[in-house]
């Protein structure tokens, strides 16, 4: 019952979005023309944007996509095949997000989706997170949080598996984003990798060394030679 | 290019000693932090004009330099110390210097080494070798463990010295409580002292502090002080001296959300003389940061708390992630970073 009513409103997307997407094309042109793109890309990359939105999938990061290869510089087919591919990957997410048990994913959970699996994510990472996840915010969030931690050099399964156990612990979403630097100050504390994976997944230090990610520019102070200097002790010792 | 801050300091101490002697004092400092990518020092000087009507006039110094070693969290240099003290018709001065090495762990460690020169209120001279370990733990945001130790062998004295401190820091009021023994030639009873700072504004904060201090090498006895005064600071903040962990352990991006849609980026780059930051929140768009100092950066930008990806465009014309963070592939194959907007703690 549940699925047939995600499928319902799928499809109930395709069918209102076609619209919406042919009328945002002009838009979508009129901003490329405007960072620098020629006319055959922005031709090309705004139906591309229009067909996805069509499809009942978010637009906009494919238009950032493109506008971030833009402002890079970056050959103009070879954004649209970027393009091209994230736009796949928003349809498997959005499949992924479906068969993880949710109704009506939001435009941002699809985007996350679709954007982790551009990072090498696959079905399983998708809907451990978004099952532990409370919201479907926090499951945007915790997508995004797991690729980060994959990309600091924390097996991806394991970045996948600290995130879901730290949603099923009841941490909060900022919590959950306090994971990537609190996972880059154990690492530059010197703790390695294999020990920062463990507290991760153990919960532990998470504050703490979150903490001190964001505590930094309290400072040693310097050997003096008289205790009383950093103190304002001397200026009453020439009296004596 | 490195952050100056000029300051002064106006207050008064009143100071007791041993025989049950006491002096107050008016005291006007004036000085100059500076604060570059791998070099700080601050030089000041202080007048005192004391109630009984002789005054005092101090100069001081302190500089050290810092070089990685390799590792983000490894650093070598050295430091340097010096004051000169002239009251009525004596002076006494010290110089320090030598070399020093940080590791910012989990504890911050560091070691100094130095050997100096001198000459004591009586007239003599001194020289002296020094070595001093200094270890600190930041529990959280708030609270600091400081622990430190060194043994001192000069001319005619040895001696040895143990403290221990704690720093509450409660924005804007700053709290610090130091306890310590010096022991051998110079013994005397526990030492205990205690400061606090409340920042009145970027600019200004009002300082006491407070406590007794042990005989010293220049030839001052114990005794017991209290002080209190304004410090304002001209550069609006008030940059901190080395040996710094702080240099070698600071996140490289570090967003502060300052109201529910507005976020101060705070970005560590060496190897540019521009730079500014784009992303996903304004299509791509680049906004310049500001350099604060040598290999610091910043900008406010209208964020709300969340994720986002971002680049740094150095130069007007190189994409890069500031050395050190972690970035994800962007698909064109370079890389983009994840800018983690964190809600207000209150």
């Amino acid at each position: 019952m549940r699925r047939r009513a995600a499928l319902l409103i799928v499809a109930a997307a395709l069918v209102l979005g076609g619209g919406t997407a042919r009328a945002q094309e002009p838009q979508i042109r009129a901003e490329l023309l405007r960072r620098g793109a020629d006319q055959p890309f922005a031709d090309s990359a705004s139906a591309l944007v229009s067909a996805t939105v069509g499809q009942g999938l978010p637009g906009r990061p494919l238009v950032n996509k493109a506008l971030e290869g833009l402002a890079k510089h970056v050959d103009e087919a070879r954004i649209l095949v970027v393009m091209r591919g994230l736009a796949t990957n928003l349809m498997r997410g959005r499949d992924a997000l479906l068969a993880s048990g949710m109704s009506a994913p939001t435009g941002d959970l699809v985007a996350a989706a679709g954007e982790a699996f551009s990072r090498g994510m696959d079905v399983a990472d998708v809907r451990d997170v978004v099952r532990a996840a409370p919201s479907a915010r926090a499951a945007a969030s915790g997508l995004v949080v797991a690729s980060s931690l994959a990309a600091s050099g924390i097996a991806r399964r394991d970045a996948v598996e600290a995130v879901a156990h730290a949603y099923r612990s009841g941490r909060s979403v900022a919590d959950v984003l306090e994971m990537p630097s609190a996972a880059a100050a154990l690492v530059a504390r010197g703790v390695d990798m294999t020990d920062v994976t463990r507290r991760l997944l153990e919960d532990r230090d998470l504050q703490d060394a979150a903490h001190a990610a964001g505590g930094a520019g309290t400072v040693a102070q310097p050997p003096t030679d008289h205790p009383t200097s950093q103190s304002g002790g001397r200026h009453g010792g020439p009296g004596h | 290019m490195a952050a100056q801050s000029p300051y002064f300091f106006v207050g008064g101490a009143h100071a007791m000693f041993p025989d049950s002697t006491a002096s107050s004092a008016g005291v006007l400092t004036v000085g100059l932090e500076r604060l570059g990518r791998h070099t700080s020092s601050r030089i000041e000087a202080s007048m005192a004009q004391l109630t009984g009507g002789s005054d005092a006039v101090q100069l001081a110094g302190q500089t050290s330099a810092l070089w990685e070693l390799g590792s983000p969290h490894l650093a070598a240099g050295f430091t340097a110390n010096g004051f000169a003290h002239h009251f009525a018709t004596t002076w006494s001065g010290l110089v320090t210097a030598g070399p020093a090495l940080v590791h910012a762990g989990a504890v911050t460690t560091v070691l100094d080494l130095d050997v100096g020169a001198g000459r004591r209120v009586d007239g003599t001279s001194l020289g002296l070798m020094r070595g001093t370990v200094h270890l600190r733990r930041d529990v959280s945001d708030h609270v600091a463990l400081e622990v430190s130790a060194g043994a001192t062998d000069a001319t005619t004295v040895r001696y040895a010295d143990a403290s221990a401190a704690t720093i509450l820091d409660l924005e804007p009021v700053v709290f610090g409580v130091r306890a310590g023994v010096r022991g051998g030639d110079l013994a005397g009873p526990p030492w205990w002292q205690v400061h606090a700072e409340w920042h009145l504004a970027p600019w200004v904060s009002l300082e006491a502090a407070g406590g007794t201090y042990p005989p010293d090498l220049s030839g001052f006895t114990s005794g017991r002080f209290a002080s209190l005064g304004l410090r304002v600071s001209m550069a609006g903040v008030r940059p901190r001296i080395t040996p710094s962990a702080d240099r070698v352990t600071a996140p490289t991006v570090h967003a502060v959300a300052r109201t529910h849609d507005s976020v101060e980026v705070n970005v560590r780059f060496a190897h540019a003389s521009s730079l500014a930051i784009a992303g996903d929140w304004n299509g791509w768009t680049p906004t310049p940061l500001r350099r604060i100092a040598d290999d610091r950066w910043t900008a406010t930008l209208p964020l709300h708390p969340g994720v986002y990806s971002y680049s740094l465009l150095a130069d007007g014309a190189r994409w890069v992630l500031p050395e050190g963070s972690s970035g994800l592939p962007d698909g064109f194959g370079g890389q983009v970073g994840v800018l983690v907007v964190r809600p207000t703690r209150n």
